[in-house]
C-alpha cells in the first residue's frame, strides 16, 4: 500500500518509498492508520536492539511509551501529539527518555526521534557511533564541545594547581630562614599573637643570643659562622618538642616556644641544657669553633595577650642574663 | 626571560600572543616526551624560557616561540619544519596527547571524511575555547582515475602551519588505517588516498573509556 499525505487539497499526493527516510532520519519510525509499523531508520532499529526488517509490521505502541505532553496508546492518539514537544522512550531502554517530533497524517505517522540531553547515556546504552548520525544532527558536536570541555578543564586545574603548589613554597620560603632551616622573625611574629590568643594553652617564650660568635666570625670567617648557626638551628629542632617552636630572629639570635611548660623551675633545667648542648664545639676549617649562649625566659599567662611585652620582657631578661655573666639563664620579671 | 601577563588582561592580548602560550606548551611536552627531560632543560635555558617552563592558558612573549625554535633546532639538530611536523605527529600519537586525537576523530568516520573535517578545524578550535586560534585549512579535491587527490592550503598566524597539520595528516592516515600518500607541493599539501581500509587503524568509541566508567556509574 502507498501511504498517501493528506495535503488538503483534493488529489492526494502520493508519499515516495520509504527507504528514502533512512539516510535523512535514521532515528526515525513510521506506522500506518493500523499502528504498524512501516519504516524503522538504521539508528533507530539499534537502540529497539532489532533488524529494520523484523520490526516492520509491529504494532509501533508495543515499542514504543509515550510519556508527555500525554500518553499515546493508538493512532488517534498520535494525531492529538502531533507538532508537540514528544517525550517518549523505548520499552527495551525505559530509563532513557528520548525526543521526538510527531508527524500524523490520514494514513500513517512519522516520528523524528533524537537522544536529547541524554545523549551521553544513549550513546554509551546503544553502543552508537559517527555512523549512526547524520551529518546535519548535532548530538556528535555536542560530545565533542563536552569532551573539550573537560579537556580544557582538566589543563585550567592543573594550572591553578600548579600556581598554588608555586604559592604554598614561596609562602613556606618567606617563613623560613634558609641557613637554618628554622622559622624566621616573620613566621614567629605572626604565630605569637595566635598562640597568646589560646588562654587554654600557656607556654614559655626564650629568646637566645649566642655568646662569642662574633669570634668564631672573626676568628675562622663566614663560612664557619654559618656551620655554626646551621648547628645551632640542629640543636634546637632536636632539643624541642614536635609542636614546639623555634625561629632565628636573625644573626645570632633565636626564639624558641614550648607548649604547655609554665614551671620556672623546669624550665630553668631545659636552659641550662640547652646552653651546655650549644656549647659543644663545631669542628670548622682551621679548628674547633667554641660558642655559648645566654637565654632569657619568659611566660606567657604573664603577659594576656601582649605579644609586644612578652618579646621585650625576654628580650630584658636576655640583657640580664648576659649582664650576670656570660652562659646563664634569666627570667622575665612582671611588673 | 619570557614575560607572562595576568589571564585578567587576556582579551588585549593580540591573536598570536595568544596562541604562542598553546604552542610553546606543546613544543615543551614533545621535547620532554620524545627527547627526554634533560634535553628540555637545556632547550630551555638557551631559549630564555621560563623556569616551570610554559603554561598553555597563559600568553606569552611574541618573540618566545621564535626563540624556542632556535634553540631546539640547534640542540636536536632539526630544522624548523621538521620541528613543526614532529609536533604534529606528537600530538596525534602520544597517549599523554588522547585527547586530541580524540576530538579529531570526531571529524569523521573514514579518512576522507576526516580530510573534509578539516575545513571545520579552526571554528571546532574556537568553540573548544574561544583564545585557541587553530590554523584554518582551505581543501580541493579531484578524482585522479580511481584515486581520490586532495588539496590543502593551510593558513595561520603563525608560521609552522603547514608542517604541523602535514605530521598530523601522516599520523591521522595511520590512525585511520588508511594507505595514502602525503607531500607538499608548491607550499600546498597533496594527498593521495590509495585504500581507505589498508590497515586495522585504531579503535574510537564516541564516549571514551574513563567516562563511559562515569556514565555506568
Amino acid at each position: 500500500m502507498i501511504p498517501r499525505m493528506d495535503t488538503g487539497l483534493s488529489m492526494p499526493l502520493p508519499v515516495p518509498d520509504w527507504a528514502v527516510l533512512a539516510p535523512l532520519l535514521p532515528m526515525h519510525l513510521a506506522c500506518d492508520a493500523g499502528g504498524r509499523v512501516t519504516s524503522v531508520g538504521p539508528t533507530a532499529a539499534k537502540m529497539l536492539a532489532a533488524a529494520s526488517d523484523d520490526l516492520l509490521g509491529r504494532d509501533l505502541f508495543d515499542l514504543v511509551i509515550f510519556k508527555s505532553p500525554k500518553s499515546a496508546q493508538n493512532f488517534a492518539q498520535l494525531h492529538e501529539i502531533a507538532g508537540a514537544r514528544v517525550q517518549l522512550c523505548f520499552v527495551n531502554a525505559p530509563q532513557i527518555t528520548l525526543r521526538a517530533v510527531v508527524s500524523a497524517w490520514a494514513d500513517g505517522a512519522v516520528l523524528s526521534l533524537s537522544l536529547g540531553l541524554n545523549f551521553v547515556q544513549g550513546i554509551a546504552e546503544w553502543d552508537l557511533h559517527l555512523s549512526d548520525f547524520p551529518h546535519t544532527d548535532q548530538t556528535v558536536e555536542l560530545l565533542y564541545l563536552q569532551e573539550a570541555n573537560n579537556a580544557v578543564t582538566r589543563e585550567s586545574r592543573a594550572l591553578t594547581e600548579r600556581l598554588f603548589t608555586a604559592r604554598a613554597l614561596a609562602e613556606r620560603e618567606a617563613l623560613t630562614d634558609p641557613l637554618t632551616g628554622l622559622a624566621n622573625r616573620r613566621a614567629l611574629e605572626r604565630a605569637l599573637p595566635r598562640l597568646l590568643s589560646r588562654a587554654d594553652r600557656p607556654f614559655a617564650l626564650m629568646h637566645i643570643d649566642l655568646d662569642r660568635f662574633k669570634a668564631v666570625n672573626d676568628g675562622y670567617g663566614h663560612a664557619a659562622g654559618d656551620m655554626v648557626l646551621a648547628q645551632v638551628g640542629r640543636i634546637l629542632r632536636s632539643d624541642i618538642r614536635a609542636g614546639d617552636f623555634a625561629a632565628r630572629m636573625g644573626g645570632d639570635e633565636f626564639v624558641i616556644m614550648l607548649s604547655h611548660m609554665t614551671d620556672p623551675a623546669t624550665l630553668g633545667e631545659l636552659a641550662a641544657r640547652l646552653i651546655k648542648n650549644l656549647e659543644t664545639p663545631v669542628a670548622v676549617e682551621g679548628g674547633l669553633a667554641r660558642i655559648s649562649a645566654s637565654i632569657g625566659i619568659a611566660i606567657s599567662t604573664d603577659f594576656g595577650q601582649d605579644a609586644r611585652a612578652m618579646l621585650r620582657a625576654a628580650d630584658e631578661a636576655l640583657y640580664n642574663a648576659k649582664g650576670a655573666g656570660r652562659g646563664g639563664f634569666a627570667y622575665a620579671r612582671v611588673d | 626571560m619570557t614575560r607572562y601577563s595576568l589571564g585578567l588582561e587576556l582579551p588585549k592580548t593580540r591573536r598570536d600572543e595568544a596562541m604562542q602560550g598553546f604552542v610553546n606548551r606543546a613544543f615543551q611536552q614533545y621535547v620532554q616526551d620524545m627527547h627526554g627531560t634533560a634535553a628540555w632543560e637545556e632547550i630551555r635555558v638557551v631559549a630564555g624560557a621560563p623556569l616551570d617552563g610554559f603554561e598553555a592558558m597563559l600568553p606569552c612573549d611574541a618573540q618566545s616561540t621564535r626563540h624556542l625554535l632556535d634553540a631546539m633546532a640547534c640542540h636536536l639538530n632539526l630544522s624548523a619544519e621538521a620541528l613543526w611536523e614532529d609536533l604534529g605527529l606528537y600530538l596525534i600519537t602520544h597517549p599523554r596527547m588522547e585527547a586530541i586525537r580524540r576530538l579529531l576523530r570526531f571529524g569523521g568516520r573514514d579518512f576522507v571524511e576526516f580530510i573534509w573535517s578539516l575545513a571545520d578545524l579552526h571554528d571546532r578550535g574556537r568553540l573548544a575555547l574561544a583564545s585557541l586560534d587553530l590554523p584554518r585549512v582551505h581543501i580541493q579535491s579531484e578524482m585522479h582515475g580511481d584515486m581520490l587527490r586532495f588539496d590543502l592550503a593551510v593558513t595561520w598566524v603563525m608560521e609552522g602551519g603547514l608542517c604541523l597539520i602535514l605530521g598530523a595528516l601522516q599520523a591521522m592516515a595511520d590512525e585511520y588505517g588508511t594507505l595514502a600518500v602525503i607531500r607538499v607541493d608548491k607550499g600546498r599539501i597533496v594527498v593521495e588516498c590509495h585504500d581507505l581500509g589498508y590497515g586495522p587503524g585504531r579503535s574510537f568509541a564516541l564516549i571514551g573509556a574513563d567516562r563511559l566508567r562515569e556514565v555506568a556509574r
